[in-house]
């Protein structure tokens, strides 16, 4: 990556504007054409760099209140199975393995996402059943203390 | 939320086009004009349904590293930490859970000691601790599409 493309991507941290053609606006302040900015975006996209773009979307405000974080207990042998399967569901937004901690002896990690608490949970009990694994803990948000989106910069910028 | 922008969300969630005209592209799909989905965003942006469009990013080919990271804190000191928390910029998520460990929360750094550095400062200034830090060994998936089986109207 080069200068340029940590200047689209700091440009595009900002918010894609709303107009009939935002890459145009974006590439002016960058001081690029409309193409080179679209062709880089396409290559930090196909790179993996750009994961996707797309609306930030706030759950509860668009109707989604059933957010869950699931953490399961599952066996070192069993990890990449159950992880697949879960992530397999359309419902569960993230899904990672991660160390088991004193009083925390779970191994993966998951986010479910439904339209309200019953259905998580029911979402969560057809998961556990799929998956056979019925040592789990649901740890449902109790309150939002801090959501920001990470700001990520050039590190020639540091 | 009507119709056309739970259609207008899920395509765009999908699929924005890497266009010179993103909105008229998703406006052929779903069968409106540019017009009607440059407005339809701006309505969910003025709600608050939409945040921002933006780009959703890979921390790691950025250079970053992340983790989530729990400590146990007396529910009388939960505000006094949380404000901590919030100072802090590395630290952009963090939720109140009910569990012995009840304050649940993200860091994103440049490297690992920084972010160590950092757990280990929340440590002292709130004589709390030890903070479980608990980096993702392996990711099966991040991807957060929501639809209309998830949306209420």
């Amino acid at each position: 990556m080069d200068e340029t493309d940590w200047a689209v991507i700091e440009r595009l941290q900002a918010g894609v504007p709303l107009c009939e053609r935002p890459f145009a606006e974006m590439a002016a302040s960058v001081g690029i054409s409309e193409s080179d900015f679209i062709e880089r975006v396409r290559r930090l996209r196909d790179e993996g760099v750009v994961r996707r773009l797309g609306p930030r979307l706030r759950h509860h405000k668009v109707g989604v209140h059933g957010n869950i974080m699931v953490v399961w207990a599952v066996a070192d042998e069993r990890l990449e199975e159950v992880g697949n399967l879960f992530a397999g569901a359309r419902c569960v937004s993230h899904c990672y393995v991660r160390p088991p901690a004193d009083g925390l002896p779970y191994t993966l990690y998951t986010m479910v996402h439904a339209r309200d608490m019953d259905q998580a949970r029911q979402i969560v009990l057809d998961l556990s059943r799929k998956a056979g694994i019925s040592d789990y803990r649901l740890l449902p948000t109790v309150r939002e203390l801090k959501k920001s989106t990470p700001t990520y910069c050039s590190p020639a910028g540091d | 939320m009507t119709d056309l922008a739970v259609r207008l969300l899920e395509l765009a969630q999908e699929d924005f086009p890497l266009d010179e005209r993103p909105f008229l592209r998703l406006a052929e799909r779903l069968g409106v004009t540019e017009a009607d989905v440059i407005g339809t965003f701006a309505d969910l942006q003025r709600q608050g349904a939409v945040r921002e469009l933006s780009a959703f990013f890979d921390p790691a080919k950025l250079g970053y590293v992340s983790t989530l990271a729990c400590m146990t804190v007396p529910a009388e000191r939960v505000d006094e930490v949380a404000a901590v928390l919030s100072d802090i910029p590395e630290v952009t998520h963090n939720y109140l859970r009910d569990h012995v460990y009840n304050i649940w929360f993200t860091v994103i750094a440049r490297s690992l000691d920084e972010i160590r550095g950092i757990i280990r400062c929340i440590e002292q200034r709130t004589g709390l601790g030890p903070i479980r830090d608990l980096p993702a060994k392996k990711v099966f998936k991040i991807r957060v599409l929501l639809g209309r089986d998830e949306m209420a109207s």
